[in-house]
């Protein structure tokens, strides 16, 4: 008997990253949720994006320089209740991820100070060089993609992959007027996304980790989250299942010299609970009412 | 959840609630929504 060798994509996550996918990216329907800002990574400004990514709402209230209490507030209710539980459940830049780190090649794990950057990129490049470049004034599109004015030079125009996965790259091979006026900024941003995407090939979720500055601001209000994980010490035999299947490298190790039992990186996936070998060992939160308990399945 | 974990994420929803509504009140949805709809942030 070994327990089940599952990473969880298949799972129950797999479905709702999917329906999510789907939703967000309105190729064959925009919706009227323009105005909503939901802490998944979807482009903000690209024409199929449904909903408004926080990222680039903020940045925008950066170039206008007005503080964004709107986007904030929804996002600190958000975290507060489910902490991080989009970018694992919902996220569609995460569901590329888990879909690309199966492809089978060379692994290893980003050190753990690499989680640092997306602090500096939240803080540099989605407001800090918006509010001091953009002077006030918004950029319209056709800045945007020429790059010429003042007001590109944040995250989403330099580095942002998502934007240039499923909003980008699609208007480009769709529009021939689009592919004329790319400039070599498009292109490098498109190198970059490749780039990117070939780091989570061989690093689990480190786009997650190192470079997502909403994964940075959602981890501020994951520590004080309403859902947390739990592990019964009684019942955990410490075989650290549940630290080698993390996505995130979130489980500590001891549990017991920490205060949680996972650091900010958790994104809720709860693969640790369906791969843990131990029926009731370990559980999900909510309240402190559990809503996910391992049940401690194995394969023959 | 403990006592006092109760009290902080009771106390920051309503915080965050707080800011929610003042910008609701300012528009802020508006201005989310128009930019969405009309920037194009590739470069």
């Amino acid at each position: 008997m070994k327990p089940r060798p599952e990473i969880g994509i298949w799972g129950r996550r797999f479905p709702t990253q999917i329906v999510s996918l789907i939703a967000f990216n309105g190729y064959f329907w925009r919706g009227p949720g323009k105005w909503f800002c939901l802490p998944v990574l979807n482009c903000y400004a690209c024409p199929v994006g449904t909903v408004a990514c926080p990222i680039g709402s903020l940045t925008a209230f950066a170039l206008a320089r007005r503080i964004p209490f709107y986007a904030l507030g929804l996002l600190g209710v958000i975290g507060v209740a489910v902490g991080r539980a989009f970018c694992g459940w919902a996220c569609p830049f995460g569901l590329f991820q888990d879909l690309l780190y199966r492809i089978r090649s060379f692994k290893f794990r980003l050190p753990r100070a690499a989680n640092a950057l997306k602090y500096a990129l939240l803080v540099v490049l989605a407001l800090g060089l918006p509010l001091i470049m953009g002077g006030g004034k918004r950029t319209g599109s056709e800045d945007r993609i020429t790059g010429e004015k003042t007001g590109a030079l944040d995250y989403c125009s330099l580095v942002c992959p998502a934007g240039t996965l499923e909003g980008g790259v699609p208007v480009l091979a769709a529009s021939a007027s689009v592919r004329a006026q790319a400039s070599w900024r498009t292109w490098s941003k498109i190198g970059l996304a490749v780039g990117i995407l070939g780091l989570t090939v061989v690093a689990r979720r480190s786009f997650c980790r190192a470079l997502c500055p909403l994964g940075a601001l959602m981890a501020l209000t994951s520590r004080v989250s309403m859902m947390q994980l739990h592990t019964e010490d009684k019942l955990c035999t410490r075989c650290m299942r549940c630290v080698k299947v993390c996505p995130t490298y979130a489980r500590h190790l001891p549990f017991k010299q920490f205060k949680t039992e996972a650091t900010v990186e958790c994104v809720m996936c709860l693969d640790c609970v369906r791969n843990c070998p131990e029926k009731g060992a370990l559980s999900a939160r909510m309240g402190g009412k559990s809503f996910s308990v391992s049940e401690g399945r194995t394969r023959e | 959840m403990s006592r006092r974990d109760w009290i902080v994420a009771a106390a920051l929803t309503l915080l965050f609630a707080a800011l929610l509504t003042y910008g609701l009140s300012q528009g802020d949805a508006g201005y989310v929504r128009q930019n969405a709809s009309e920037n194009f942030c590739f470069s």
